[in-house]
């Protein structure tokens, strides 16, 4: 019986010491987790109640001292680059380490290494996508062709190890400690690795769905509600350029045909339209100092721990200071004593699909110019928490990976698509930003972009020397007028891109005589340029804004490019609204009941801005939604993708032909035209407004769009934050939606006394106990920003934290 | 009575002094180990033991709270579905408790056993 009761305590002791460091299903292991000593108690400190004053670092030739601002902004000072990549490898991780961490695992597609089984379609998708294969490579050629990039990136990857192996189990950050992972060791391929993750966020096409549109409506409707230039073109470079070297030849094969069957797939996830950025830069003649001002905003999806993370990197030859993206090296967007720059996406389909024709199910051996051609084929074993590892063989063709095949989102035996896309070329992006971050004149920015591929971006640039510049880079392959467009047949050669656009000949400007340059995604160019360019996605509102407003400024200051990065004018809706409105007009008011007389009345009065506390957003936003459903919903069809046309398209086509048939739906008895579908919205928005003012009693615009910033795990949201306050929305110059917006402002105005502003929704922690992790979210929604400018080591005032790393 | 509060000052060291060097377990069987050699009776054992850890990481949740003003515990509780920090304070000194008591138990009955084999 004694033996009995021993055993009995004993197996409970044992079973609390076992269970409780387990994890089951999604339950954390609650033991580890809340053990005060290790678990998420610890990570309750802030940087500034728990630092080191010295650090011993392997590797190190001089002493490295960091120091960080108010904001925890750290200011690194070492002596040469091979110390200052090694010291930025370091502090990324010490405050970003989960997050640079998840992200190259969310590049490679391993998350269902991490949180299980439902990752599983995600994580074959990104596979498929040949995200890693394209790191693999890309690590093979920098360190044959750019051993010195190599150098830097291993001594990047040491600090990060370093920073790993110094911290102890209660150190680690919290998302380790609840999914109940550790981190594995850094490399170079990670940092690359990294880099094609932005290129995946960036690039989108639209090959399939314009295949089947072409098949369903024809070629001539979609020449002229899908057209390659817009009506009014306010393109990236100025119209009055002029394009003085001689383009490579190129024309379409005599007698090729595109293939015409209809594609069923469920086709991949696109970057959400409203992901965007804005950039640009005035001449000293356009500002109050006389000094260049160069502004950035990229628009990404808003997430916490923050995309970007601030610092100043200093070494004896030169002093820079910007956005960084933890895992990469040097700073991405941001300034140095002499040159500015920063990005923004330039769109362009830059993704093409071919059709494959294998010889048997196998697929070892593929139809092209005639002959069969071997494939090759890439077994990746997907490892899942708590099961087993799922295998995904995935064919490669000369092409590249068959995405598409009858075992991923599609069940058809003769469905073999390959991707085609630049961002699996050699090439070596990080060598661009390494080389901006020391560069000091045009001539340098130049060279530093000639090693720039994918993602293409255009590339903003101003001087201390008074030089302002903008340049469209990436590797854009050749092709001929409409190549590319849709699904292409890879068996015939005459489909094969036909080279590349010489980086030379890339859109750019320098000093453009309008006194400023400006990007905001639209199209690259006028149709003067002699190349052909597509993209489904180019923006058409935020530029004109942006051009129309630095067109009319003069004397500018600092300020006023703040307000213009904040600027909540709502160009779609001052050019729609007046046309339904119009088309409302026969409505008989009386029909309408109090409710609805009440809302026509707020838009007539509108001044189509979108600030938090506006009402009229709200009704606009809901009433244009329930329109174009109303007009391009009959085209949808099950398991068929396609795109709709855009709203600047379809704003054209309400305002010029609303009796045009494409109003009406066939399948209805009834004739549809352009009135009678703005009425039938407008009774729609109605009763959801109404309903909004029931449930909500509120129906301004920040409560109604509710921008979010949400942690990379979305189960956590106590970690997120919902509902913040703040205006804007897609298509505007501030253009915070709900899930999107600034993940960083930046202003920097150059020259002797220059100084540099920036801001992102978040904060410099990585850590959701400290007090840096969203301290600045609240100045973000607010539109204000904080003192980015260079800091020397002498003369820092006001430090927070000091440390000095010794060899 | 002397016994168990020997044990109860032994354990709050241990869980103070190496808590932050070790995980949990680690201290479980320290504390299974203190209590065989003092070698108090099961009822004191058990209690003392288990108030002993229970308090010792309320005392840390208490100081670490205090001491950073973190919202840490508030964002934790809600991601698990707690009311607030004090349930979640509530629950680590729970728990600290049961991992205590039945590793200062299982320390005094080995040595009961033992004895009585002698």
């Amino acid at each position: 019986m004694k033996y009995i009761g021993f055993l009995l305590v004993f197996l409970v002791t044992l079973a609390l010491g076992i269970i409780l460091s387990l994890q089951f299903g999604s339950v954390p292991p609650i033991g580890k987790l809340l053990d005060p000593n290790q678990g998420f108690w610890q990570n309750s400190y802030s940087e500034d109640m728990d630092f080191q004053e010295t650090f011993d670092l392997k590797n190190l030739a001089e002493p490295v001292k960091v120091i960080y601002d108010e904001n925890l902004i750290p200011h690194i000072f070492a002596e040469n680059e091979k110390d200052l990549y090694r010291i930025q490898g370091f502090i990324t991780a010490k405050h970003r380490l989960w997050q640079m961490e998840f992200q190259t695992m969310a590049a490679s597609g391993r998350i269902s290494e991490i949180v299980g089984p439902v990752a599983i379609e995600l994580d074959r998708m990104t596979r498929r996508k040949g995200l890693a294969f394209s790191a693999e490579s890309a690590l093979l050629y920098v360190q044959k062709e750019h051993p010195d990039t190599y150098e830097l990136l291993e001594a990047y990857a040491d600090g990060v190890n370093q920073y790993i192996e110094s911290m102890g189990a209660s150190d680690r950050p919290i998302e380790y400690k609840i999914l109940d992972y550790k981190p594995e060791a850094w490399s170079s391929y990670k940092s690359l690795l990294l880099l094609k993750y932005m290129a995946d966020m960036l690039v989108g096409d639209r090959d399939l769905e314009y295949t089947n549109l072409r098949n369903q409506i024809g070629q001539e409707m979609l020449d002229k509600l899908y057209p390659d230039y817009p009506e009014e073109n306010d393109p990236i470079i100025e119209s009055e350029k002029i394009w003085d070297f001689v383009p490579l030849e190129v024309s379409k094969p005599e007698g090729l045909e595109y293939p015409t069957s209809d594609i069923f797939v469920n086709s991949l996830p696109q970057p959400v339209e409203g992901i965007g950025s804005n950039n640009w830069a005035v001449s000293g003649s356009k500002t109050k100092n006389g000094n260049p001002i160069l502004a950035n905003d990229p628009h990404l999806s808003l997430n916490l721990p923050s995309l970007w993370y601030v610092m100043q990197l200093t070494t004896t030859s030169h002093s820079v200071k910007g956005a960084t993206l933890p895992g990469a090296l040097g700073i991405i967007s941001g300034f140095n004593e002499d040159i500015a720059w920063g990005v923004t996406n330039a769109t362009r389909d830059t993704r093409d699909w071919y059709a494959i024709q294998f010889k048997d199910e196998s697929r070892t051996e593929y139809l092209y110019d005639e002959v069969w051609v071997k494939s090759t084929f890439r077994i990746e074993e997907i490892k899942v928490k708590g099961q087993i590892a799922f295998l995904d063989t995935v064919v490669y063709t000369h092409y590249g990976p068959v995405v598409y095949d009858k075992n991923f989102r599609s069940d058809r035996k003769d469905v073999n698509f390959s991707l085609k896309w630049t961002a699996h070329q050699e090439s070596n992006e990080q060598k661009t930003f390494l080389l901006l971050n020391k560069g000091k004149s045009h001539d340098d920015y130049i060279k530093a972009l000639n090693h720039y591929t994918s993602p293409a971006q255009n590339f903003v640039f101003a001087s201390k020397e008074g030089d302002i510049g903008m340049k469209v880079q990436g590797r854009f392959p050749l092709k001929w007028e409409g190549q590319g467009k849709f699904l292409m047949d890879g068996k015939n050669p005459d489909f094969e891109w036909k080279g590349f656009i010489p980086n030379e000949q890339n859109p750019s400007t320098l000093n453009p005589e309008r006194g400023f340059v400006s990007s905001a995604n639209q199209h690259s160019v006028d149709p003067s340029y002699p190349y052909y360019i597509f993209d489904h996605s180019f923006e058409h509102y935020r530029n004109r804004r942006l051009n129309n407003r630095l067109r009319e400024m003069n004397q500018i200051s600092v300020k006023d490019m703040m307000d213009l990065q904040f600027d909540n004018f709502h160009l779609h809706a001052s050019e729609a609204l007046p046309v339904m409105l119009d088309l409302l007009d026969s409505m008989d008011v009386s029909q309408m009941d109090e409710f609805g007389i009440k809302y026509l009345n707020q838009l007539k009065k509108w001044n189509f801005y979108s600030s938090p506390n506006q009402e009229e957003p709200t009704l606009f936003f809901v009433w244009w939604e329930k329109l174009y459903e109303g007009i391009w919903s009959k085209w949808k069809i099950e398991g068929k993708p396609i795109v709709l046309p855009n709203k600047y398209q379809t704003t054209g086509l309400l305002k010029k032909e609303p009796e045009n048939g494409l109003f009406d739906n066939p399948a209805t008895g009834e004739k549809e035209t352009a009135k009678s579908l703005a009425k039938a919205s407008f009774l729609e928005m109605v009763e959801k407004i109404k309903e909004i003012e029931n449930t909500e009693k509120d129906y301004s615009w920040a409560n109604f769009k509710k921008t979010s910033i949400l942690h990379l795990v979305p189960n956590f949201k106590s970690f997120s934050h919902f509902n913040v306050y703040t205006g804007g929305g897609a298509g505007i110059l501030n253009a915070t939606s709900e899930r999107h917006g600034a993940s960083w402002r930046m202003i920097v105005e150059m020259g002797e006394n220059g100084e540099a502003w920036g801001i992102y929704p978040g904060g410099q922690s990585g850590n959701p106990g400290s007090k840096y992790y969203d301290n600045l979210l609240k100045k973000w929604a607010n539109g204000e920003y904080v003192d980015v400018s260079l800091k020397s080591e002498a003369n820092f005032f006001n430090p927070l934290l000091i440390t000095h790393f010794n060899n | 009575m002397k016994k168990s509060l020997i044990l109860f000052v032994l354990i709050a060291l241990i869980v103070l002094i190496i808590g932050p060097y070790a995980p949990y377990w680690v201290l479980m069987i320290g504390v299974a180990i203190v209590s065989f050699v003092v070698g108090a009776g099961k009822v004191s054992s058990f209690f003392s033991s288990g108030l002993s850890f229970g308090l010792a990481w309320l005392g840390l949740t208490l100081y670490i709270s205090i001491k950073t003003d973190s919202e840490l515990p508030k964002r934790i509780s809600d991601l698990m579905g707690l009311e607030n920090e004090s349930m979640l304070m509530l629950g680590t000194a729970l728990l600290g408790f049961v991992i205590g008591a039945f590793s200062g138990l299982t320390g005094t009955m080995t040595r009961r056993m033992i004895e009585r084999n002698d």
